[in-house]
């Protein structure tokens, strides 16, 4: 491939998060500095996650369990992680409201806190899209190309943005709800270790499933982590589940990617999962904006 | 609601039930390079190189300065496919390939060759010859009149050839026959497998063309090396006695071949240095060689498969009286023994040698008769040697054409296991190697010459005729060090005197590194020299009077040697008079100065010289090629356009979304 492929692969997995980037966070400052600091955490739990499955990894075994096993971990510790950030969140929201309340300016309002969790959200999945997407496209821009034998009838590049395209594309709407967070992009094998990452590929795992599947689940998270902050919020305990049960699928799915040509079906389920997200977020922002302009209407009733 | 959570409940169930169906094994890189090196894959082969000439060129080459990059497509589908290709062509097909440079569109079909590796059992090959079918008739002593020496020849090695040849090892052979049936086979047009070479030589980016051009420009280098010549027993320079007459022994170590590192030359010349050699170690075990009247001389020459440059330089450093040739006055020479192919003489059960003769019949006749005499005495190991055929316009390309043009009174012999035609079908060529030669053949010329050598040098006594005996398991060893590539150079023996820079031996003469001189920098010297320098002084020696371990600083004296000094860092200081003796060009001069060579004009004193093509190589970088999978420009064109438009659609989206929020919130 060449110059002018590399330069599209990045495109299909970082455009729709520049876009995002010029259209929304650019404009305040404010929302850089989330972004900054979500991305700072991100790596933080990356870290933490990576410290604790060190020494297990790299799985000797073909079998598929260990990594079944590592994906239950990870989502559990992100899940966990989830619950901390929301309470993070309320307590943050709390000072600015009372700071507000002390300068008699007006308090956050729904655009801001949903513009705040859009910034955390693409923080986290900037970062996730720079550290599995980027390092692997250096290759792409040399004279060839590379098809991975389980999933022969797409370029391995392309694999990994696909994904990520879509489930980018969905989450920027879903990350406009209130108090979307920094979604830890909940990473599968390999991510686990520093910096190396342990690409499977040729009968197994393809550098494609941790590539894609991180962009995908950093989305997805995006999603989800909006649902579950709204569930937090109002009490509802079908999106306060729907987060961690939608991660636990996503992350099964990946382990598609074992078969030969998984990655066929793998993905399309995968974006299956994020289209659902996606409209059971949108469905929820409309509901909430409705919501809040008949509470308004009748506040001034 | 539920009903979303029972969906996704029972999509997870699905996911963790296939799971089980998995197996197979973990291939895995672990970083970004490993993924870029898995991408591209290095193949082993052999390189065709540009060699120049005074009137032009010879060999391959990139075309330009770049990598010549193109699809792999075998020999028989070429014709139908479109655009330049790397063509895939097995050996046999090789010659026809290369002849078909009467295609119209040939330049523009072959990007490059990669010739597939066979053995000769396998494809059952008859004979290929890339050299012409009289090797060096330019220098022969007699007019050639077209007798064809080498008739399995055909020239190919003397063409010059603007797109790079490789020849592949066994294993990239196998990769590459997949790679283009996959390439043949798949149905995606929009990749194929292809191979990058990487054959850039020097003298095609700087434009120099010839050697004279590029010698001055500093981007090729002369062929050449370094002959060795020992005299057994030593010679005293600083004896009175008069200098005894002198037999000659000679052979070549050098051979040449298409493909410049794939050169092993088993038969010719090989099968004859290891008979040498082997003369060299059943004679030193024999007492009482000083009284003999004649003197015995062993010389092992190099780069004669490139215009006789080392029985050339011989010739001109003996003139020149320089200090390689001290102690052998080349007027005292009264017979010449040259040891040619002796490799291929068991048809039959009876080993038969022809003895092809030049020169005063009286000398020939007594070196006939002191072969006979020597056959006679082997009587029983089924040795014959026979006197070639009266219908040969003369003796066959070896050295002693040399000789013979320099001193056309000298008596000389060849021996060879061949009549009118070379037994050796693979001359010159990556074939000739141990399948092409036999043990026992070398076994019995060496034992014939050494008898002979023995008879002519005086020797009477039959019980110390009958002692002479040749070591086969020497042989066999020497066989498997200087022909293969286990245990190669690696092996003891050679190691016992000098630590080699590579384990698979060529014998391509190679480049003259640095200035030429009598005591050359082991580096510059080729691993092959340097070996038959040690193992002759070895040989030939009589331990010197100072037995000091260490002999750097001690070594100094009149015939004194050092000699094992590679191999155990003291070495061992010996007498014997052994001497390196450049070989190349007696048409350049190395000058101090800048380093450089300049080609002289031709003297009408130097005969041969008007003949002399004057051979260099050009200088070259870094030779390989690989093979690695692209996508069409057009594939890379729809990504980039993809990457763009997926990022305006966002944009797009992005935008909307905004605006219907911000509608939604304004209606409050």
């Amino acid at each position: 491939m060449t110059v002018a492929a590399g330069i599209g692969y990045a495109l299909l997995a970082l455009g729709p998060s520049l876009s995002l980037f010029t259209a929304v966070i650019s404009h305040k400052p404010f929302l850089i500095l989330t972004l900054l600091s979500s991305t700072l955490a991100w790596l933080m739990t990356l870290i933490a996650l990576s410290a604790v499955w060190r020494a297990f990894l790299p799985f000797k075994t073909a079998a598929w369990w260990p990594y079944a096993l590592l994906i239950l971990t990870s989502v559990a510790f992100q899940e966990a992680l989830r619950l901390f950030l929301w309470r993070l969140y309320k307590r943050m929201e709390e000072i600015l409201d009372a700071f507000a309340d002390r300068v008699s300016k007006p308090r956050l309002f729904i655009t801001d806190k949903m513009q705040i969790a859009l910034a955390g959200g693409m923080g986290h999945g900037v970062a996730h899209a720079i550290f599995f997407c980027i390092s692997l496209l250096t290759p792409a821009f040399g004279p060839a190309t590379y098809y991975v034998e389980k999933c022969s009838q797409i370029p391995f590049f392309l694999v990994s943005e696909w994904v990520g395209v879509v489930v980018g594309t969905a989450s920027k709407r879903e990350m406009k709800k209130d108090g979307s967070r920094q979604m830890s992009c909940w990473l599968l094998n390999g991510n686990m270790k520093k910096r190396k990452r342990k690409c499977k590929n040729d009968k197994h795992h393809s550098c494609d499933m941790n590539y894609y599947s991180a962009l995908a689940f950093a989305t997805i998270h995006t999603f989800s982590m909006v649902i579950a902050f709204n569930g937090y919020s109002e009490g509802k305990r079908v999106d306060q589940y729907f987060a961690p049960v939608v991660h636990l699928a996503a992350g099964m799915l990946t382990l598609m990617n074992l078969a030969s040509g998984g990655c066929m079906i793998g993905i399309p389920l995968l974006y299956g999962i994020a289209i659902l997200t996606l409209a059971h977020c949108g469905k929820m922002v409309w509901t909430m904006l409705t919501q809040n302009r008949s509470r308004v209407g009748n506040v001034l009733y | 609601m539920g009903s979303k959570l029972s969906l996704l409940l029972s999509l997870l169930c699905f996911v963790t039930c296939l799971g089980f169906s998995f197996s197979g094994k973990t291939n895995s890189f672990e970083s970004v390079p490993d993924l870029e090196k898995s991408m591209y894959t290095q193949i082993d082969g052999f390189p065709c190189v540009r060699l120049l000439n005074l009137s032009g060129e010879i060999g391959c080459s990139n075309p330009g300065r770049g990598n010549v990059v193109a699809p792999i497509v075998r020999f028989k589908n070429a014709n139908e496919f479109v655009g330049p290709a790397a063509i895939l062509v097995s050996l046999d097909e090789f010659e026809s390939l290369l002849s078909r440079h009467a295609w119209p569109n040939f330049a523009r079909k072959v990007a490059g060759i990669l010739v597939e590796s066979t053995t000769q059992v396998q494809n059952g090959i008859k004979g290929f010859s890339p050299d012409v079918k009289f090797p060096q008739a330019g220098f022969a002593p007699y007019r050639s009149n077209n007798f064809e020496w080498n008739p399995a020849g055909s020239g190919i090695m003397w063409k010059a050839y603007n797109f790079p040849v490789f020849l592949l090892s066994k294993n990239s052979s196998s990769i590459l026959q997949e790679v283009a049936l996959m390439n043949e086979k798949t149905k995606k047009a929009y990749t194929k497998v292809v191979s990058e070479f990487d054959l850039v030589m020097q003298t095609t980016k700087s434009g120099t063309h010839d050697s004279d051009s590029c010698l001055k420009e500093g981007t090729c280098l002369p062929l050449g090396g370094y002959s060795v010549w020992s005299a057994l027993p030593p010679i005293n320079i600083s004896s009175p006695l008069k200098a005894k007459p002198v037999v000659l022994t000679m052979t070549s170590m050098d051979s040449a071949s298409f493909f410049r590192d794939k050169n092993l030359g088993a038969e010719s010349p090989i099968s004859g240095l290891i008979a040498l050699l082997a003369v060299v170690d059943s004679l030193s075990r024999l007492g009482g060689l000083e009284e003999l009247n004649k003197q015995l001389v062993f010389v092992v020459l190099t780069g004669e498969a490139w215009g006789y440059l080392g029985s050339r330089r011989f010739f001109l450093e003996s003139d020149q009286q320089s200090d390689t040739m001290k102690g052998l006055d080349l007027a005292m020479i009264e017979t010449v023994v040259e040891i040619g192919s002796v490799g291929k003489s068991y048809p039959q059960g009876t080993k038969t040698f022809f003895a092809h003769t030049a020169g005063a019949t009286s000398s020939v006749n007594g070196t006939l008769n002191a072969l006979q005499h020597a056959q006679d005495s082997l009587i029983t190991e089924s040795i014959m040697v026979k006197t070639a055929s009266t219908s040969n316009p003369g003796v066959p390309p070896s050295s002693l054409m040399t000789f013979l043009r320099k001193k056309p009174q000298i008596s000389g012999l060849v021996l060879e296991d061949f009549d009118s035609a070379f037994s050796n079908e693979f001359y010159h060529s990556h074939l000739d190697d141990l399948s092409n030669i036999n043990s026992t053949s070398i076994v019995a010329a060496a034992s014939l010459v050494a008898r002979t050598l023995y008879i002519l040098a005086g020797g009477k006594d039959p019980s110390a005729i009958n002692n002479i005996k040749i070591n086969s398991s020497f042989v066999e060893e020497l066989l498997g060090c200087l022909l293969d590539c286990e245990p190669g150079l690696s092996c003891g023996l050679v190691k016992h005197y000098i630590s080699p820079s590579t384990t698979c031996p060529s014998h391509y003469v190679g480049v003259i590194l640095g200035e030429p001189s009598s005591k050359p920098y082991p580096a510059y010297a080729g691993d092959i020299s340097r070996f038959v320098w040690n193992f002759l002084a070895d040989k030939t020696s009589i331990p010197s009077k100072n037995l000091s371990s260490s002999c750097s600083k001690d070594c100094n004296g009149d015939n004194e040697l050092c000699i094992r000094e590679e191999a155990d860092g003291k070495g061992v200081c010996v007498i014997s008079t052994t001497r390196f003796v450049p070989a190349y060009s007696t048409r350049l001069k190395y000058d101090d100065e800048s380093g450089s060579w300049t080609v002289l004009p031709s003297n009408s004193s130097d005969i041969m010289g008007v003949e002399d093509p004057v051979w260099t190589e050009s200088n070259w970088d870094v030779i390989n090629v690989r093979v690695y999978t692209v996508q069409t420009a057009a594939y890379d064109h729809v990504i980039l356009l993809l990457g763009i438009l997926v990022t305006l659609l966002a944009y797009l989206l992005i935008v909307i979304a905004r605006t219907v929020i911000r509608k939604a919130l304004k209606q409050d």
